[in-house]
Formats: C-alpha cells, structure tokens, sequence
C-alpha cells in the first residue's frame, strides 16, 4: 500500500507527460493539415470557444472527483444560474446587472449545496443517481421560469467585450475570458496541491473511514466541495451566456459531460484520491487542439463528437491497460520464480 | 517541466510563422443550419450547390448534431478563424448568435439569415421564404378552388399561442372578406398543438359537428397530415377537401389518394440558391443591404430588399411552392 502510494506522484508526473506529447503530436498534425487556418494566433482565439466556460466547470468538478464523488448535474446548474441572471436583470424589478451575477452565483451555490447535502446525508444512495434526480429538477426550473423563450439584452461589456474581447500581447490577440481561467488555476493548484486543505481532500478521497476516524471532517468537506463546485458550474454559465448573449433553458447542455472528462483526462479518477490541475490544463489546450483541428479538417459535428468519444476511451484506457500488463508481468515473474525453487 | 514548456511554445511560435497566408482566391461562404441531418437544410444546401456551379464560389456547410444555439456559435467561430467571405445562416436562437455573428461582421464578413432569421442587429440582410400574407392567400385561393367557391370550411391549427399561425390565420380572414370569397364561409378554427393525436381528435370533432363542411385548410405540417389521416379514416377523401402547409414526404400517400388535391410548402432549394446569390452580391459589393436596393439571383430573378420592420431588412424567395399529384413524386424523397 505505502509502495503504491509512492508509485501515485510518479505516475501522475508521466501521465502529465504523455499529455504534453499528445498536445504536440496533435498540433503538428493539424498544422500540417490546416496550415493556414491551424496557427498559434488563430488558436489562441479559439480558447475561448474551448477552453473556458468548461474548464471553471471542469476545475469545480475536478475536487468532487478527488473526493470520490460525482455531479452530473453541473451543465443545469449553469443552465438555471444564467437563467436567474438574465431573468433577474431583465424583467420584474430590473435589478443592476451586478446584483443579477451575485444572484447567479447564489443560485450556483444553492444548487451545489442541495446537492452536497443530498449526498451526505443519504449515504447509501450513489451520487450519479442524486445528481441526474436534481440535474432535471435543475433543468425543469429553468424551463419553468423561460419556457421556450429566450432572455437576453445584457449590458454591451457583458456580450461584447468580456464575450468577444480582447487584448495585445506580444503582437498576438488574447482573448480576455482565457486570462480570467488562467488567473483561477494557480489558486486551485495551491489550494489542491500545496495547503493542508488540500491534502485532507486527497485524504478523504483516498480513504474516507480512515481520514474519519483520523479526525477529518469528510462530511463537511464534502458539502463544500458539491457547493463551490455549484459556484463554478454558475462561473462556467457565466462565461458561455456571454458568448451567446441570451440564455435558453438548454443552455450548456452536454457540458457536464465535457467537464468530467477534461477532469478525467486530465488525471483524476472517478473512485476517487486522484487528480491535478496542471493535467487539468494540459487536458484542456489538449481538447482544444483537438476539437478545433478536427472542425477544421471535417467540418462535421457528428464525427467530431464520434473522434472525441473514441480519443477519450483510448486515452482513459491506455494507463488501465498499462497497470493490467505491468500486473501480468509482475505475476507471471512471480510465478517463474515460484517454478525455480 | 518550465523549461520543456518554453521551448513547447517557442516550437509552436516557429511552426506557426512557416504557415503563410495563400494568394487570390474564390469567394467563400460558411453555411450554418439548425440542425444535421435534417431533410429541410439538406435540400436548401443543393440549392447553394447549384448557385455555386453559376457563380462559382466555395461554400462549406455545417449544423450542430443536437440543434443548440452553442453548437452554431462554434460552427460560426470556427468559419471565422477559416476566413469565410460571407456567413449564411439559419439560427436555432435569433438573439444568441448575434454577438458572434457581430463579431464576424467586425472582421469584414458578410451576413446573412435565411429560413430562421436572425435579430436585426446581428445581421446585414435576411431572406425570408415568403411573406405572410402570401402563405394565407394562397392557402384560400387553394381551397376555393377545390370546393368550387362555395360551402362551409375551418381551420385545423397548431397551438393558438403561436405567432406565425395566428398571423397567416389573421391574413386568411382578411383574404375571406373578399367578394370572390362570399359564398364561403369560415365556420371555425380549431387547435391540435402540434401534436398527432390531438389533431386528430379535432379533425374527428370537426367532421361529427359540422356535416356540411367542405374544406379544410392546416397551415401546420404536423396538422395537415393529421387531417388527412382522420379524413381518410372516416372514408370522406375526396368530400372534404384538405390543404395547407404539409411536408411532401408525409403527404405524398394523400395527394395520391385524392385527399387532398394540393398543398404547400416553401422551397428549401430556392431558398438556399437565393442566400447564396444574396451574400455573393455583398461580398462583391454590389448591394450593402440596405432597403430599395435590389441583386441578381439567378432562375429567381431579380430580388428587392425591403425594410423588415424589426430594424434589419429582408427580401423574399417567392410564393409557397404548391405540390400537387404530378410534381409530387419529384418532392417525396426530397424533404
């Protein structure tokens, strides 16, 4: 066991690697495909298409996977946030636009804390089941307040420049949004990976009863968990109702999806103890790369959905598969040795 | 890591400077439509199939799988980072793609909506498949003619919240109140939602309380074909009349059984073929979009630009297309 704990830093270091190496194989292969539309500059735009609304998402729902845990109602939490925002702002009192985005973030924690509760109270009930009940209670909200109309008209900074703007950086246009993800990611590394915090989530992701029992409070830490990563799944509407500037109950719909497994694929793992945020990042220019090359070369969005879905299982599988022929070898050594004496 | 990570990134730099932009080329229009797959879009992208054999320009087509407004501002900025000329797109939501579609037009591309417009703001000229008055006219002149001028006929239509419905209907009375029309009269105006089996149950309650009816008119296509069936059912194909806005697929099996003799539809084709020749004129400059001008589309003639009254403007493709027993055939496979 403490030999397997040993071995984990060592093999996130090289499942970083490997990330690093997918990340160059895709952009010289598209680059050489697409060589005028697949360059840095035109990249760098795309982030903001790729990158940003699902990486706060991804960031949030990273911690519940460190943890053990599963939210798969993020994408209609960011679906019913928006739509309290956008609704709030518009009609009724009319209220400024930056009590409807306190609002928004309220709305994010509430339903994360609903959500967090419901899974640490009713222990004996999975969280994939709570999650997907309060998904389309999330989902069904929004729809009541909307219906099949659409709430828009927000302040022009809102849609245009923090949507579509951005600034010069060495000759190259970076869009603003990406700066706003870029600057949570030091905070989540240094709050994950280098505080005390950090480790008890780790911890109590690896193994609950005993971090209990060493005096960690799982429950709450679960709760608090589940509740930012409400807030974030509301940050991550944010951003993607400021590129569409009107917000639809099926907004963001899919996305959950998209963030788990940037999270996944960034190294976390679904049982829990496991994940990092600089493989979250790679995972995230990886996915870009990827995405935006695929769209260029096919144009098509059902073999883009079909590649991605196809990459992740190879990628989720390639260390599965290495850890079972490492397993294999180890035994079938065991066994020689056995046959020897 | 950091110093790996440098020089990641210088390699890249260098990778991306080796690409240099290209000479001259053809006019490029990136085509966006609700959904893929969808019968409708694919028939309107022949119809820039064949503009683009006239005119020769390159045209790309896409549509996200699942019908989202996210998945067409991905599409949109994926054009845009391609360098399309012009932008001609069917919206899934009219308000949330104006702000990409804005920031295409910032960069000099021209846009356009077609089929499913796009708020004013987010776009430089729309073309509409026809007015709505024409689609209430023809619907009337239609069930005129079949019933012979005469006799009582109702209306089967979709949700009565509907703005499109309950402005063809409005034009339809309007059309009613003409001298040529004073032997019919409009006994009712039914609504099944859009739903099968509630349009048939009100085509059911038509033919139990009005013995005498003549014709009906369905501007919907999920109520036309649920008509038809309840029609047909009841054995009265051929006393009742039936016509409105039907898909030639579904009703092809009742223009051939005679229940009912016509109905329409606008022409995805043309509509593409005329939002081709419309965003060539802009990317050429021919026309900037404003109203009173007019462009060249091709077999469709020439085409006017209007005021839309939404402080955008527009221009029309034609009449419905009006699909009878003969050119059925032609359109049961198309959409």
């Amino acid at each position: 066991m403490e030999r397997a704990l040993n071995r984990l830093p060592k093999w996130m270091k090289r499942w970083e690697w490997i990330l690093v190496l997918l990340i160059l194989m895709v952009y010289a292969i598209f680059s050489q495909l697409q060589p005028d539309n697949y360059t840095l500059p035109k990249l760098l735009n795309q982030t903001r298409v790729y990158m940003v609304d699902v990486g706060f998402m991804a960031l949030g729902i990273l911690v519940v996977l460190i943890l053990g845990d599963i939210d798969i109602s993020i994408a209609a939490t960011a679906a019913l946030s928006a739509t309290v925002m956008a609704v709030s702002y518009n009609q009724g009192a009319g209220i400024p636009f930056i009590a409807a985005i306190a609002l928004m973030l309220f709305t994010g924690a509430v339903c994360g804390l609903i959500n967090g509760l419901l899974v640490t109270r009713f222990p004996e009930l999975f969280p994939m089941i709570i999650t997907l009940s309060t998904q389309t209670l999330y989902r069904g909200i929004a729809y009541i307040i909307l219906k099949d109309q659409s709430a828009g008209r927000f302040p022009s900074w809102f849609a245009k420049d923090l949507g579509y703007g951005s600034f010069k950086l060495f000759g190259l246009d970076v869009p603003i949004m990406l700066v706003c993800i870029l600057a949570v990611l030091p905070i989540y590394y240094i709050w994950l990976h280098k505080s005390a915090s950090g480790r008890r989530i780790f911890a109590a992701g690896t193994n609950l009863t005993a971090s209990r029992y060493s005096g960690i409070r799982t429950g709450r830490i679960k709760v608090m968990a589940f509740t930012l990563n409400g807030i974030m799944a509301a940050v991550g509407g944010f951003f993607l109702t400021s590129r569409t500037g009107s917000v639809k109950y099926t907004l963001a719909t899919g996305f959950e999806m998209q963030a788990i497994a940037i999270a996944v694929l960034g190294g976390a793992s679904t049982s829990g103890g496991r994940g990092s945020v600089i493989g979250l990042l790679l995972a995230l220019i990886l996915m870009t790369g990827l995405k935006n090359g695929l769209m260029l070369v096919y144009n098509d969005a059902f073999i883009l959905n079909l590649s991605i879905g196809l990459l992740l299982i190879l990628i989720v599988l390639i260390p599965n598969l290495a850890g079972r022929l490492r397993q294999q070898n180890a035994l079938r050594r065991q066994r020689l040795s056995l046959q020897k004496t | 890591m950091k110093k790996t990570l440098s020089l990641l990134l210088a390699l890249m730099m260098l990778l991306s400077l080796a690409s240099v932009a290209m000479a001259e080329e053809p006019i490029k229009i990136g085509v966006v439509y609700k959904q893929t797959g969808n019968p409708f879009f694919e028939a309107a992208v022949r119809g820039f199939e064949e503009a683009s054999k006239e005119l020769g320009f390159e045209f790309i087509h896409n549509g996200p799988a699942d019908s989202s407004n996210e998945g067409q501002i991905q599409i949109i900025e994926g054009y845009i980072q391609q360098g399309v000329d012009a932008i001609a797109i069917s919206a899934n939501d009219a308000a949330g793609v104006v702000s990409v579609l804005q920031s295409a037009m910032d960069q000099g591309i021209k846009v356009v909506s077609w089929d499913s417009k796009v708020e004013a703001e987010g776009r430089i000229l729309n073309i509409d498949p026809s007015v709505a008055q024409n689609i209430g006219r023809v619907q009337v002149e239609e069930i005129a003619r079949q019933i012979g001028g005469e006799g009582q006929i109702a209306v089967l239509s979709a949700g009565a919240t509907m703005d499109n419905q309950n402005t063809w209907i409005r034009y339809m009375q309007e059309e009613l109140e003409k001298p040529e029309y004073e032997k019919i009269e409009l006994v009712t105006i039914v609504y099944g939602d859009d739903l099968t089996d509630k349009s048939i149950q009100e085509m059911q309650g038509l033919i139990n309380s009005y013995p005498d009816l003549k014709g009906v008119i369905s501007p919907t296509t999920v109520g036309v074909a649920a008509a038809a069936v309840a029609i047909k059912d009841n054995g009265l194909s051929g006393k009742i009349k039936l016509t409105g806005l039907g898909l030639p697929s579904e009703m092809a099996e009742y223009l051939k059984d005679g229940t009912s003799e016509a109905m329409f539809l606008w022409n995805p084709i043309d509509l593409g073929y005329c939002a081709a020749y419309a965003s060539v004129a802009l990317v050429k400059g021919d026309i900037t979009g404003a109203a009173g001008e007019s462009f060249d589309s091709g077999r469709l003639g020439e085409k006017e630009i209007m005021d839309a009254g939404d402080g955008g403007t527009f221009t029309l493709v034609g009449d419905p297309f009006r699909f009878t027993p003969e050119n059925i055939d032609d359109w049961k496979d198309v959409y």
